[in-house]
């Protein structure tokens, strides 16, 4: 069963394209992370998920209801974190909870929500004195009221320290084990790699690729990652490396010190020969399975 | 329909923040004021006392509402918090429902506990109390606070700037509520060329355009029940048939109909 249907989504503002005919599923149960920089446009797709933004062409729907035409029926099976949103400032934790509840007709024990996303102490504290991260986990426990059958996260580790991110990739798991689908979106790897099943990369409103993490790696040509240590290139060579057979991508690292090539298992030699040929000192040299981080530096066009 | 979660956390807000006692005291405290100086002129029959408060009401009650009404939209937008409200399943009409009911409480109790106070003074100081125009008299009044409110939620709806909603709604509440004779009888003059006569029998549309202010709508309403304040100038003799206070009831209704649908049409429209 289908838990989100995108069909070619677009959204234009004037002449800038925030989406540009962007399709995709999410499977039932699935744990589905949405990658890309900022302003590639994922806030934008979650918009349209809840009806806050209408798109210019394209349906989305939710568990077989059309997001714009039947938005409260989707959501009515949707626990969200959105992006943007502010808290209600003379309101305490304890109320906002409450105020999910009634909005959801669930019957549940909001201390008991508190607690697990970390908050309980802060219950009757006013939500305006919260911090960002607090106020993030607050918004989480109203996601979490009636078990929602999906959950969608916009950045939800944001304002989190490492432990609070910790926390809520377990609460993530947590829920996808009670048999949630979770759709979450990020610009932090580490986070999508440790918990999804599946990725999507969105890069300047198009879909880059969509894969598990294993295919997303095997499409990168074995998902060997070379790291070459050189004492001086020129940029033009980067290219000729490019053009070799089972070499996906190479870059320069930030420092200009390091050649990084994706590139099939097979093609590790012919890489470091054509730098030879190129007449460029190699001086160190190293092999790593490649990361999704390599892989979003692939897609997103290289540049980190 | 789930605007009672909308309607239910509107009307608890104004509790928590105690802007509901504030009112309750004001509204408590001006009409055992106008009991009490009411009958001091030595005019004991109770139209003394609802004359008097007819014209507060006019002027006050329409202020509150606005005052009640102007930010209920589009400060949720210009904070964010509607992100969190309209992610529940709640549609944009339930939200918007939701704020109108819950913030027409916040209206209607201060009026009519003030009403109920006021109404002990009234019995003691005043000569007998009609008891269901009295409760008539009380419900009109808040219809017309309810109007208000719906004009200031309408405008709440239209834009994302707070600044052009505050002065849209005062804007609102200056020509409909305060100035809306004077503007009829200034149009009728310019018409007629400054000839001040015409003001002694203005033409039909224009006694027509006078009651559409819900001001003047309710001044009608209010005179089908008791026989005095400004109400009365549509009932001479010679008042055409469409000044009655069905229509005026009419009118009322339809501003509450106009300002939240054209609202709602825009808002349900737009992007967040």
């Amino acid at each position: 069963m289908v838990a989100i249907q995108v069909e070619n989504v677009s959204k234009r503002y004037g002449t800038l394209t925030a989406l540009d005919r962007v399709g995709f599923t999410v499977e039932e149960g699935e744990i589905f992370g949405f990658l890309g920089p900022n302003g590639a446009g994922k806030s934008t797709m979650i918009n349209i998920f809840l009806d806050f933004v209408r798109p210019t062409e394209g349906t989305v729907s939710i568990f077989g209801h059309n997001c714009q035409q039947e938005g409260h029926l989707a959501r009515e099976r949707m626990g969200v974190l959105p992006e943007g949103y502010s808290v209600y400032d003379r309101l305490t934790g304890r109320q906002h909870v409450e105020f999910a509840i009634n909005s959801k007709d669930a019957d549940e024990e909001p201390m008991k929500l508190l607690e697990r996303v970390g908050i309980r102490d802060a219950a009757d504290r006013k939500a305006g004195g919260y911090s960002k991260g607090m106020a993030q986990r607050l918004v989480l426990a109203m996601a979490l009221v009636g078990k929602p059958d999906l959950l969608i996260l916009d950045e939800p580790t944001t304002g989190l320290d490492p432990n609070g991110a910790r926390e809520m990739r377990t609460i993530i798991t947590e829920e996808s084990e009670r048999g949630a689908t979770v759709f979450f979106s990020s610009h932090i790897l580490e986070q999508v790699e440790a918990v999804c099943d599946r990725v999507g990369i969105l890069y300047q409103g198009e879909l880059a690729a969509i894969d598990t993490i294993e295919g997303l790696r095997e499409s990168m040509g074995g998902g060997t990652k070379l790291q070459i240590t050189v004492n001086d290139i020129d940029e033009g060579v980067l290219d000729s490396i490019e053009s070799l057979d089972g070499v996906e991508n190479a870059w320069l690292s930030n420092d200009g010190r390091k050649v990084e090539v994706t590139c099939s298992n097979d093609a590790k030699l012919d890489v470091v020969i054509a730098l030879d040929d190129a007449g460029v000192d190699v001086s160190d040299f190293r092999t790593d399975e490649a990361s999704l981080e390599d892989m979003f530096a692939a897609y997103t066009g290289g540049s980190r | 329909m789930n605007w009672r979660a909308i309607a239910r956390k509107d009307f608890l807000d104004s509790v928590r923040s105690r802007t509901l006692w504030a009112l309750v005291a004001l509204f408590v405290g001006l009409l055992a004021l106008i009991a009490y100086a009411g009958q001091l002129t030595g005019e004991t029959d109770v139209t003394q006392f609802v004359g008097f408060t007819g014209e507060a009401f006019a002027l006050f009650v329409p202020l509150v509402s606005v005052v009640l009404g102007y930010k209920a939209v589009v400060d949720e937008r210009e904070s964010g918090t509607i992100a969190l409200a309209l992610s529940f399943p709640h549609t944009r009409a339930d939200f918007v429902i939701g704020k109108f009911v819950g913030r027409s409480l916040v209206l209607a109790i201060p009026v009519l506990v003030g009403m109920l106070v006021a109404s002990v003074l009234v019995v003691v100081l005043y000569d007998s109390v009609p008891v269901f125009e009295y409760l008539v008299f009380s419900v009109l009044s808040v219809v017309l606070g309810v109007s208000f409110l719906a004009i200031a939620i309408g405008l709440s709806m239209l834009t994302t700037s707070g600044r052009r909603v505050t002065a849209g709604a005062f804007g609102a509440y200056i020509v409909l509520g305060v100035l809306w004779s004077e503007l009829i009888d200034a149009l009728v003059l310019i018409l007629w060329r400054f000839d001040a006569t015409v003001l002694v029998s203005p033409p039909e549309w224009a006694t027509f355009a006078q009651l559409a202010s819900p001001v003047e709508s309710y001044h009608r309403l209010v005179t089908a029940v008791f026989d005095t304040g400004p109400g009365t100038a549509y009932t001479t003799p010679d008042s055409p048939w469409f000044v009655d206070a069905w229509v005026a009831a009419l009118l009322l209704l339809a501003w509450v109909v106009f300002a939240l649908g054209v609202g709602y049409l825009r808002f349900s429209r737009s992007d967040l």
